[in-house]
């Protein structure tokens, strides 16, 4: 069944980080001239919509005077849902783009697009990208909470002002970005960068971040078992913005039963929701259907979504974590204890061997 | 809302047995579904009776948790379920708590050939 729900891409980042001049460079493309525009300023007069306004040509809302993640979270829903019972704009919109202000959490944007049963049934996220000032990232992460909430929930990772900052100074700031979110694509703000953000906001978003998603896992863990851990590749050591935050994945060989998964999802997000900072991955659940994709960003869990077409050969089931103040081995185990072989009907292991191969 | 039970209808929830089924599926296939939520109970009894509780299905669309003293709610979703739990039993539940996941372990006998191979 095709899914016919308008793809929303929200745009974060810290204040001043370019994310109102990324998206004029966007909107100025042909491509993107059927977006509707859904800007948010923390102050009480916006300027960010007449700065888009003649770039677009296309409809912008403008949400001032509160962040999108509290004082005017309401107003994002009523402006969401008057957008999708428009009979007139929707055949005009191909996508929605929300941009919020600079402190907001966007994982309360994610919340609204999730759990509205009348939004979630018209509108899917596609993907949060966040921009990030290269010049200043180092002293805004260790200032903000916020800044930290958007790194972390970010599906793609935009490096700003690099043409400003010495080139040391940018590696430094990507290795910190990697550390905090493995999961993420991380980018240049060069000229392909118009072509990226349509990427991220087409419908074929999830086989391109599923592939990177795991060419971000070990590749092949030692052991034969059933549910295996493995340190991520390229993540290297902690820092103070990494602090209690362990990113690690969790492979399964064979099919795994979504029923006992998602039974088990749901305790450990009700439990653990505020440290789970992301689990993202893929779940073969049958033989002749496709993987299901898993995204969970702290208490929201997106609903399960099947891949279009596998974009490699099938490889088993993989999950991504990251996770602040838990152990790697427990969430393992736990899952493992859940998951596992005495339910055997999809999973055949005879022994849950479990490899622990370093967190 | 349901003349029969009085309960509202509510729209999908991602732990609904019918959110990983492809589209087409999940009008069709009813014994499936009906499967499914055989063995979503099952698993769910696994960790309320660890907690002396337990669920009942209710029509495919509810819970009915009971505790021992008969404490009873009734809920839609799984994360209303494990609230449920807790508000019955009057106890916190933390999936990686190392007494849950042994009496887990325990039920299906993975602790003993985990130390077999230990």
């Amino acid at each position: 069944m095709t899914d016919t729900r308008l793809p929303v891409l929200v745009v974060s980042g810290f204040l001043g980080s370019g994310k109102t001049t990324l998206l004029r460079e966007a909107l100025h493309d042909p491509r993107w001239q059927r977006s509707l525009v859904i800007v948010n300023e923390a102050a009480e007069l916006g300027i960010d919509d007449q700065l888009l306004r003649p770039a677009a040509g296309t409809p912008v809302r403008l949400l001032q005077n509160g962040c999108l993640c509290c004082a005017v979270q309401s107003d994002l829903k009523r402006t969401l849902l008057e957008t999708v019972d428009d009979p007139a704009l929707t055949p005009r919109v191909d996508r929605i783009v929300i941009e919020t202000s600079g402190l907001a959490d966007p994982v309360s944007v994610i919340a609204s697009l999730s759990a509205h049963p009348r939004l979630s049934g018209r509108l899917r996220l596609q993907a949060v990208v966040t921009t990030v000032d290269a010049l200043h990232a180092e002293v805004q992460l260790d200032e903000s909470q916020e800044f930290t909430a958007q790194v972390q929930c970010a599906d793609m990772l935009i490096l700003t002002k690099q043409d400003v900052a010495v080139a040391e100074q940018v590696e430094r700031v990507a290795r910190l970005l990697r550390s905090m979110n493995p999961m993420a694509a991380i980018v240049g703000r060069n000229d392909g960068i118009v072509d990226e953000l349509l990427h991220a906001s087409s419908r074929f978003t999830t086989e391109r971040f599923a592939s990177q998603w795991l060419a971000s896992t070990v590749a092949d863990p030692v052991g034969d078992g059933y549910v295996r851990l493995s340190p991520l590749a390229g993540v290297h050591g902690r820092n103070r913005h990494t602090r209690g935050v362990v990113a690690f994945a969790v492979t399964a060989k064979r099919r795994v039963d979504w029923v006992l998964f998602s039974t088990w999802l749901s305790l450990l997000v009700h439990a653990h929701g505020q440290r789970l900072l992301r689990i993202k991955g893929l779940l073969e659940v049958a033989d002749d259907e496709p993987p299901i994709v898993v995204n969970v960003v702290r208490h929201v869990v997106h609903f399960p979504e099947h891949l279009a077409e596998p974009p490699f050969d099938r490889c088993g089931s993989c999950l991504v974590f990251l996770v602040r103040d838990l152990e790697p081995a427990d969430i393992r185990r736990s899952l493992s204890a859940f998951v596992g072989e005495c339910f055997t009907t999809t999973c055949q292991s005879s022994a849950m061997t479990l490899d622990a191969a370093g967190h | 809302m349901c003349g029969l039970c009085g309960l509202w209808g509510e729209t999908a929830h991602w732990t609904s047995v019918a959110s990983a089924l492809p589209g087409g599926q999940q009008a069709t296939d009813r014994d499936g579904l009906l499967r499914a939520r055989q063995v979503q109970r099952h698993s769910i009894n696994r960790v309320c009776r660890a907690f002396g509780t337990s669920i009942a299905d209710w029509n495919a669309t509810s819970w009915i948790v009971t505790s021992a003293s008969g404490a009873t709610e009734i809920v839609g979703s799984l994360p209303e379920l494990w609230r449920a739990v807790e508000s019955v039993s009057k106890r916190a539940i933390d999936p990686l708590d190392a007494a849950l996941l042994d009496a887990l372990e325990r039920q299906c006998g993975t602790r003993d050939s985990q130390a077999q191979r230990d």
